[in-house]
């Protein structure tokens, strides 16, 4: 008969129980012979496993089968001979099996295959630990370590049926595994072994989180969402079903049942801690499972040195700068991805001690990347930024060793010491505040560096924007900041915010008064990051409107003189065109061009009135006297964009050997819609009789409402009236003073500001040979307060002192 | 017999006066001093690191006391702010040679500020006041961040 077809028979045979007891208190041949039948009967059901998968059910019966007839022999050899082949099965050989078997493995076969490892390895163990272990020879070494091996495989494959077992999974409540397993393990392990050898409890320990961190890497990626914020307590029912099992064993791992479940915990949450550290950036990055994570991670810190494994996990295994400080990622994502990392952390470690270990690191990168000043400082000022919003809690970190000695008091209750982790972090480190703008700002060297940094985007935002508009953002911002920095520091900023409001209520007085459009945003020069401006000449009505508004605002402020920025504001225009009318906000610039253009076309209009004259891009730079090219098209932009000038391209051969790209561009206002969209109508080269439905070409700019923001210079100027008859005086002593200037400049900078005085006391005694009178010290006030006027020097009307620029 | 405050030797009032004039005239930049008050037994003074030093661009205020047998015996000079730098303790106090056993009467103001704005970039690690500023010389990278640390520390 076929040895196959005999130990199949065999197999289904009910008496083969039996038979295999009695087998078992015979002779070693005839347990060597049954075993043979047994292995040949799998390799048999295994191949036919191979040629068809819905044989598959059959193999896992068969398996099972032989697995309990084993359990209940005890025979391990067959054990592990049976838990070989499944372990070999992939992932496709799983899916193929049904729902059905799924469970039914689950129940009968997994756990008990991953008890009996466990015993094996244990059997094993305490085989060798009769011998010394210099005596233990090669073979007995190679053959425990093979077993070690197979656990966390074992435990993949536990993840594997766990994932393809996919609907029940919901059913599949964390607390209800431990209990099918610890009935089952139950029913395995209570006629087991009293003895457990000493030497095996760390390995078991470490096999243990081993394979459990093992299990949860394939199995938690699959499961149910809802599922995944549960993560941390699956692992400790696992974790306590593994000790329960050592337990069963017989093996009192420890003795006190608090000490044990403390270190079910410790093993619960290593592992836990391992698995979620693997992922934790993507995860930050992805905001994907955040909140288990943040569950887990939270959890997991209450464990000794757990601070220190994440931060030197993400630090030295350089996993922070394959993620994150990538040259290929702008600098604008790694300032997104550090937000997100400082909030993350800020939120599961209150101790700070993680981002004190990473910050640095990070700070050092970013150091490097010439734009992040500008990054980090955009990212903060961001309209919707929220980082100032978490800025309530500055001062109640528990963790902070403030004086507040009286909150202390009532709060000590909850005191906590710092882990003692702490002591891998500066004790300054330690003291700070890591809240998320601390950070950022941390990024910079100098404090200063930052605050120049953000004066400058200020600055900007302010003349870019209606500067009222976002002037109580800007001032809530500023008033964040200024908490965290000196206020010399902050100063520039705050005069800014000042002159802002300043400007406002100026324009509210001039409007008053002379019923004034202009609304400016007059800024003090000294404090404002220089401003980029463009000289062009602006429309008559505009420098109406401006001379009336400076002549107001040097009545009201008569030690002050208005310097205009030609080319930065808005206008309110309302635009007149033959057949329509058009109300919109344009930039000085444009609005400059429009009026220039509309002089050409008036002027090149002459006689007869119905040709439309068109302008080029020279033309128009001449017009406005502006040199620079992209301003000005920049501003034809605009207004061919609202539709109020139209352009064409005209093929000019003629040009070409005049040097001029073959393509010019041609600019005229746009009277009618029929203009718009048949520009080339109206070109005289193609020319065209009809001209009659033309209209006429009357165009009327109207000045509307003026909102022209225009930063200008207040230079403060002291008296300057008398400037003029002081200067013949100045003509003759020019040489002295230039000698006197040196004196000045070394006294006011080694010494700060002075009174006159002062200075003239200084002269006196230093220089030699020179003495002072009322006269040549007027005549020295003059000296500086023109001085003052080129801004080399500052004079404060109060208190009389001269100080450096 | 001198006093040593008050009231100044005239040939030391003139000659200080004469370096301050040459001082001034000289117009070096980022080296400058000037008489605290009409006593110029004290002058106030800074210097700025030489370009191309990881002192660049920072400025340290200084102390100039000139002893009333001044140019026999060389002035005190001490940073006001506090400077991280080998040959420079917390206190300010400056080891340079030609400050004690080198000094000479033909030196003056000019010479001994220059002479210490090139300390800023050559320090002398072999008499070191600040051991760890000494130390941490050798790296370079390290030491102008410590530097730009203390100065931003100590100068807001």
């Amino acid at each position: 008969m076929n040895q196959d077809l005999k130990a199949n028979i065999y197999i289904y045979s009910e008496n083969y129980k039996n038979d295999l007891l009695k087998i078992r208190k015979n002779s070693e041949s005839i347990k060597f012979e049954t075993r043979n039948t047994l292995r040949s009967s799998l390799a048999y059901q295994r191949d036919r496993c191979d040629n068809n998968n819905k044989e598959m059910e059959n193999v896992v019966d068969t398996f099972l089968k032989l697995l309990l007839i084993s359990e209940e022999v005890r025979d391990h050899y067959i054990t592990r001979e049976l838990d070989a082949k499944i372990l070999v099965w992939d992932a496709q050989e799983w899916a193929n099996l049904s729902q059905e078997w799924i469970l039914k493995l689950l129940k009968d076969f997994l756990f008990i295959q991953f008890f009996t490892f466990l015993e094996l390895s244990v059997l094993l163990d305490s085989n060798l630990q009769t011998k010394e272990i210099h005596e233990l020879d090669e073979k007995n070494i190679k053959k425990r370590i093979k077993i070690y091996e197979d656990f966390p495989k074992l435990a993949s494959n536990l993840g594997n049926f766990l994932k393809y077992s996919k609907v029940n999974l919901n059913a599949f409540k964390p607390s209800n595994v431990p209990k099918s397993i610890i009935n089952i393990a139950n029913k395995i392990i209570k006629r087991r072994y009293s003895e457990f050898p000493e030497r095996l409890k760390a390995f078991v320990k470490e096999t243990l989180s081993s394979t459990i961190h093992e299990f949860l890497s394939t199995f938690l990626p699959s499961i149910n969402p809802d599922f995944k914020a549960k993560s941390l307590l699956m692992i400790r029912s696992i974790t306590k079903f593994c000790f329960s099992t050592c337990e069963f064993l017989g093996y009192e791992v420890y003795k006190n049942q608090a000490q044990l479940i403390k270190v079910q915990n410790i093993i619960a949450l290593g592992a836990c801690l391992e698995y979620r550290t693997n992922n934790l950036l993507d995860c930050i990055k992805s905001h994907k499972d955040m909140d288990g994570c943040i569950y887990d991670i939270r959890e997991c810190l209450n464990l000794e040195n757990s601070r220190t494994y994440v931060g030197n996990f993400l630090k030295k295994e350089q996993v922070i700068q394959l993620k994150i400080l990538n040259p290929d990622r702008s600098t604008e994502e790694i300032v997104k991805f550090y937000i997100a990392i400082i909030k993350f952390f800020k939120n599961v470690d209150p101790t700070n001690i993680i981002l004190g270990l990473l910050a640095e690191d990070i700070h050092l990168y970013l150091r490097e990347r010439s734009d992040v000043n500008r990054c980090v400082v955009s990212e903060i000022s961001a309209k919707d930024s929220e980082l100032f919003d978490e800025d309530d809690g500055l001062e109640k970190n528990s963790y902070s060793s403030s004086d507040e000695s009286d909150q202390e008091q009532e709060n000590y209750k909850e005191w906590k010491p710092l882990p003692v982790e702490a002591k891998f972090i500066s004790k300054s480190a330690r003291k700070r505040n890591y809240d998320i703008l601390n950070q950022l700002i941390g990024i910079f060297q100098t404090k200063k560096l930052f605050i120049n940094e953000y004066q400058r985007l200020l600055s900007k935002r302010l003349i870019e924007n209606n500067a009222l508009d976002i002037f109580d953002v800007e001032k809530k911002q500023l008033d964040i900041i200024k908490r965290r920095f000196d206020l010399e520091l902050v100063t520039g900023c705050l005069v800014m915010l000042n002159d802002i409001s300043k400007s406002h209520s100026t324009n509210e007085q001039i409007a008053l008064k002379t019923e004034s459009i202009l609304l400016c945003t007059i800024i003090s020069e000294k404090y404002w990051p220089s401003i980029q401006s463009y000289n062009i000449v602006l429309p008559k009505p505009i420098l109406e409107e401006r001379t009336i508004y400076s002549q107001e605002f040097e009545d009201l402020n008569p030690n002050m003189e208005l310097q205009w920025k030609n080319s930065l504001g808005n206008i309110d225009l309302s635009v007149e065109l033959s057949d329509r009318t058009i109300e919109l906000k344009l930039s000085a610039v444009s609005v400059a061009i429009l009026y220039a253009i509309q002089d050409i076309v008036e002027k090149g209009k002459g006689g007869t009135k119905s040709d439309t004259v068109w302008v080029e891009l020279k033309d128009v730079m001449t017009a406005i006297e502006c040199n620079n090219k992209d301003v000005v098209k920049k501003g034809i932009h605009s207004l061919t964009e609202n539709e109020i000038l139209v352009e064409i391209e005209i093929n000019s051969q003629n040009l070409v050997s005049s040097g001029f790209s073959a393509f010019v561009s041609k600019y005229t206002i746009a009277e009618t819609r029929d203009m718009l969209e048949n520009p080339h109508l109206y070109n005289q080269i193609t020319e065209r009789s009809d001209k009659s439905n033309l209209g006429s070409n009357e165009i009327n700019v109207e000045l509307k409402t003026l909102e022209e923001r225009e930063p200008e210079k207040i230079t403060q100027t002291g008296v300057y009236d008398d400037f003029d008859e002081a200067e013949d005086e100045l003509e003759d002593s020019r040489e002295d003073f230039g000698l006197y200037w040196q004196y000045i400049v070394g006294m006011l900078t080694n010494l700060g500001p002075l009174p006159i005085d002062r200075i003239c006391m200084m002269l006196e005694m230093f220089v030699p040979d020179k003495s002072f009178d009322d006269a040549s010290k007027e005549t020295l006030k003059n000296y500086l307060d023109e001085k003052v006027r080129k801004s080399e020097l500052n004079h404060t009307n109060q208190t009389g002192m001269y100080s450096l620029s | 017999m001198l006093s040593s405050t008050g009231t100044m030797n005239q040939n030391v009032a003139k000659r200080l006066k004469n370096e301050l004039m040459s001082l001034m005239m000289a117009n070096i930049p980022g080296v400058t001093a000037f008489p605290e008050s009409d006593n110029m037994a004290t002058w106030l003074g800074s210097i700025e690191g030489a370009p191309g030093t990881v002192y660049e661009g920072l400025k340290y205020k200084l102390k100039i006391s000139f002893p009333s047998d001044y140019p026999i015996s060389p002035p005190k000079i001490i940073f006001t702010t506090p400077i991280y730098h080998p040959n420079v303790d917390q206190q300010g106090n400056i080891c340079l040679d030609i400050l004690k056993e080198e000094w000479s009467a033909v030196y003056n103001v000019q010479t001994i500020l220059l002479s210490l704005q090139s300390l800023l970039g050559e320090p002398n690690p072999a008499s070191p006041l600040n051991g760890d500023a000494a130390r941490l010389w050798e790296n370079q990278e390290e030491y102008k961040r410590t530097v730009l640390k203390h100065y931003s520390d100590n100068s807001s």
